[in-house]
């Protein structure tokens, strides 16, 4: 990075959509409906002055739909309102507060309408997506069991605070809408502003701030504002600023029945699981979301009956669009807090239990494909019981916990230990074009620069500069001539989303083709040369989503935590003092950058864990984090992306499950729940 | 209510209503986008600036509170030699802080930097906990905080 740009940054000289504005500009305020489920039948509005304008459904110059898989969205509700908060229309006008003093005048005629049903009564309309997961017989595999493990586990995720927010500021520019915000997904945005405004999606150029870590997944969070801020701009032909407010309350919570078969040695002979997820009203990425949850609750572990069911399911809740790491991590909390119960039930160090029954090289995956290599799991378990002297802890707490009561004096707190493993893999299930388009192109310019048209958003400045300096060391460029191009709406194709590592995994393999191939034609053909290269899905045959068959990820990556945790006996205040994590995610490209991810995960995490809104770095726990590196040349890089999230979640439950004597079925966990019995 | 202080080293005055949040008014009266309006509850400090020398969060402070007192953001502390302290500290450490909360984590390190000439643990742990960010390790913020601490002592000298 240049000194220039680095002073301009620390000086706060970088512009965000919420800085920009011009003398013409008009502010525009979202009008949303307050009560739902309903019938709209009237929109009442106060006598508007000239300059206040207000638009509705039919106003939208385009389509009034934002169609994302698996399920389209109102941009602007016409006739039903399916949950609280949905907009129904835009008050535009000079004056920010003026809008605000308008709006609450305004006022809404709703007929009330019946609901959706709970998810347990399983009314098959209110299910967008199901994804079942069968191997052999569980009726014969409970048959052969010793004793059946049963229970029920939930896990409801807070509202992560969202920087920078979502405001969104457009002017039209001879005949293109330039777009200023943040994103994960540009190519879906200019689609589908295009799509509202009716106008050609090369009209649409977006000027994007980086959305970083905290934006985690939210792929979908600012299409619905810059497609408003599109459709008003077209209207007006005015640049136009949509106000950022509030994220609405959504429902992140998933539900787990489960019911495992158990020999006399501890094995598992037999899974039953159901899994349900609350998806809102409406259930896009449902499908992508339910196949994932399906596959991280079947686990890691030998078992050759199985019967895994997940459905989303509809409530008149905001809907909320993927969640991290797009459900695996999600579905991997209730495995491993069923491999603690087992192991807990048998007797058995669970640390131990995951060690001999981890699937290994020849073993058939829950989704009956060949594992070719066996994950380094067991060995990743091992070095982190002895690194956090995991056993020796956990047999002691389980005895203070068994013998609480005949201890003569209560001690100021319990300690408690946990442990998780994960699988993360970055392939997108679906075979959706949307989701999995990926394109790089490179031309060598006569003048000797480089230019890479990506499609792909950098959460951090340092995937920027290991690119740089990937395509200056292949091609011997010098970095300054090096030119990422971020977005070039004339020239560009679709791209899916920067999330699950693909910048690291999918872009980085692309620009290093692309190079390759350049290197070899540099010399031999005239000047300028572009090549360009395309993420090619893998087939059917590899993994069938229909049918949930095969082998669902080309390339994973591993990891296992360990969290300790001290609840304080007389306030239940929970305090982590240590975590351990070990990651094994192929060649590391950017160790400091790595950590960084990693250390922010954690965070998140923990935000789950304890249902706050951030961990400060006071509160933060020690962190022992260590990558494993087999050292190989051909070991390709593997993604990072959902490894914490997989793993500390499950092993502070374990812990302060130990710690409190309670046995926890769910997160969020605070000391008010504790206290009141935990459950 | 008219409002008279000192910001940036500057008399200012400004007519707005008393109970306006102070983050507010720098950034749509005064044009200082340096400081963020990001979660308006305290937890993210992104909106730190220094009045009367002390670091406060503005999304938290009512700005009839400001009258006489003397208000400095990051625009006004990015001039000072204090700063280029932290802007070679972080530089020669390879900081590579975000966008969003750079201008912040400057001011802030910068102003902490004041009061503890040599960061212990605890004073570090202080100087990172007045901002939530996570775009870069603490390890590498802790390094970059340390070298700035050098480059001031050695000016100072």
């Amino acid at each position: 990075m240049s000194e220039d740009k680095f002073r301009s940054r620390l000086a706060g000289q970088v512009s965000f959509p919420e800085d920009i504005s011009s003398r013409k500009m008009v502010y525009a305020l979202q009008v949303r409906a307050e009560r739902a489920p309903g019938i709209l039948k009237e929109i009442i509005l106060p006598r508007l002055p000239s300059h206040i304008k207000f638009f509705q459904a039919e106003d939208i110059p385009g389509k009034n739909y934002l169609s994302y898989p698996d399920e389209s969205v109102p941009l602007l509700a016409d006739t039903e309102i399916l949950y609280p908060g949905q907009p129904v229309g835009v008050l535009t006008g000079p004056d920010a507060d003026e809008l605000y003093s308008i709006r609450k005048e305004i006022s809404l005629e709703i007929t009330p309408i019946p609901g959706f049903p709970p998810y347990r009564m399983r009314d098959s309309r209110a299910c967008p997506a199901e994804k079942v997961i069968q191997k052999g017989s569980t009726l014969r595999g409970m048959e052969k069991a010793e004793t059946v493990v049963e229970g029920d586990f939930s896990l409801i995720l807070p509202e992560m605070p969202v920087y920078p927010r979502q405001a969104v500021y457009c002017t039209k520019e001879g005949g293109t809408y330039v777009l200023h915000l943040h994103s994960q997904w540009p190519s879906l945005i200019r689609k589908l502003c295009a799509q509202a405004a009716g106008i050609s999606r090369k009209q649409v150029e977006i000027h994007f701030n980086p959305a970083g870590r905290t934006w985690d997944s939210h792929v979908g969070q600012s299409v619905p504002a810059a497609a408003l801020t599109v459709c008003i701009t077209s209207i007006l032909r005015q640049p136009v600023k949509l106000i950022a407010e509030r994220d609405l309350p959504c429902r992140k919570e998933i539900f787990y029945h489960y019911r495992a078969g158990v020999d006399q040695s501890g094995r598992l002979t037999a899974l039953e699981a159901q899994v349900y997820l609350n998806a809102g009203a409406y259930g896009c990425f449902s499908s992508e979301v339910v196949t994932r949850l399906a596959l991280g609750t079947a686990g890691l572990y030998q078992c050759r009956h199985l019967d895994i069911r997940a459905k989303s399911f509809r409530s008149n809740y905001p809907p909320w669009l993927p969640l991290s790491t797009w459900g695996l991590a999600q579905g991997e909390f209730g495995a491993e807090m069923l491999v603690n119960h087992i192991a807990l039930e048998t007797g058995q160090d669970p640390a131990d239990w995951r060690s001999r029954n981890l699937t290994a090289k020849g073993n058939l995956n829950a989704t009956s494909g060949k594992i070719r290599q066996t994950p380094p799991l067991s060995d990743m378990i091992t070095e982190l019981s002895e690194a956090s002297d995991y056993t020796r802890k956990h047999a002691v707490s389980r005895q203070i916990r068994t013998n609480r009561n005949a201890l003569s004096i209560t001690p100021s707190s319990y300690a408690g230990i946990g442990m998780a493993v994960s699988r993360q893999g970055y392939d997108f299930l679906s075979r959706d074009k949307l989701l999995t388009a990926a394109s790089v192109s490179v031309t060598l310019q006569k003048e000797g620069t480089l230019d890479v048209l990506l499609g792909t958003v950098p959460a951090t400045p340092g995937i920027m500069a290991i690119w740089r300096k990937n395509i200056s060391a292949s091609l011997s460029i010098e970095e300054e001539k090096v030119n990422l191009i971020l977005d070039r709406p004339d020239e560009q194709s679709f791209n899916g989303p920067s999330c699950l590592s693909r910048n690291i995994l999918v872009f980085t393999k692309l620009i290093d083709q692309c190079c390759s191939i350049i290197q070899k034609k540099r010399f031999r053909e005239a000047l300028p040369i572009t090549e360009t290269r395309t993420f090619r899905r893998r087939t059917a045959n590899e993994w069938n989503e229909e049918e949930m068959k095969g082998t669902p990820f080309s390339q994973s990556s591993w990891g296992c935590a360990v969290v300790e945790v001290s609840l304080f006996t007389a306030t239940r205040e929970i305090v982590i003092p240590q975590i351990w994590l070990t990651i094994n995610c192929g060649t590391l490209l950017d160790p400091p950058g790595a950590r960084s991810f990693v250390e922010s995960e954690v965070r998140m995490a923990l935000t789950h864990c304890l249902d706050k809104q951030a961990i400060k770095p006071s509160l933060f726990p020690k962190l022992h984090i260590r990558f494993e590196e087999d050292g190989k040349k051909s070991t390709q890089p593997s993604g990072l992306e959902g490894l914490a999230l997989g793993t500390i979640p499950a092993a502070f439950t374990q812990a302060v499950s130990q710690a409190s004597g309670i046995t926890l079925t769910g997160l969020p966990i605070n000391s008010a729940r504790l206290l009141s019995g935990g459950n | 209510m008219l409002i008279e202080f000192t910001l940036n080293s500057e008399n200012v005055s400004v007519d707005v209503p008393a109970y306006f949040r102070l983050s507010d008014v720098l950034r749509d009266e005064f044009g200082l986008h340096g400081l963020r309006n990001a979660c308006r509850k305290g937890y993210c400090g992104l909106c730190s600036v220094v009045l009367d020398g002390k670091l406060v969060y503005s999304c938290l402070i009512p700005v009839f509170q400001i009258r006489g007192r003397e208000i400095m953001t990051i625009e006004g502390y990015s001039k000072t030699d204090d700063f280029e302290d932290v802007y070679k500290g972080f530089k020669k450490e390879g900081v590579h802080l975000c966008d969003y909360c750079a201008p912040t984590r400057t001011l802030t390190t910068g102003i902490l930097l004041d009061r503890y000439a040599r960061p212990d643990e605890h004073q570090l742990m202080e100087i990172l906990t007045t901002v939530t960010c996570s775009c870069t390790p603490y390890e590498t913020l802790k390094k970059g905080i340390l070298s700035a601490a050098r480059f001031r002592q050695r000016r100072l000298q």
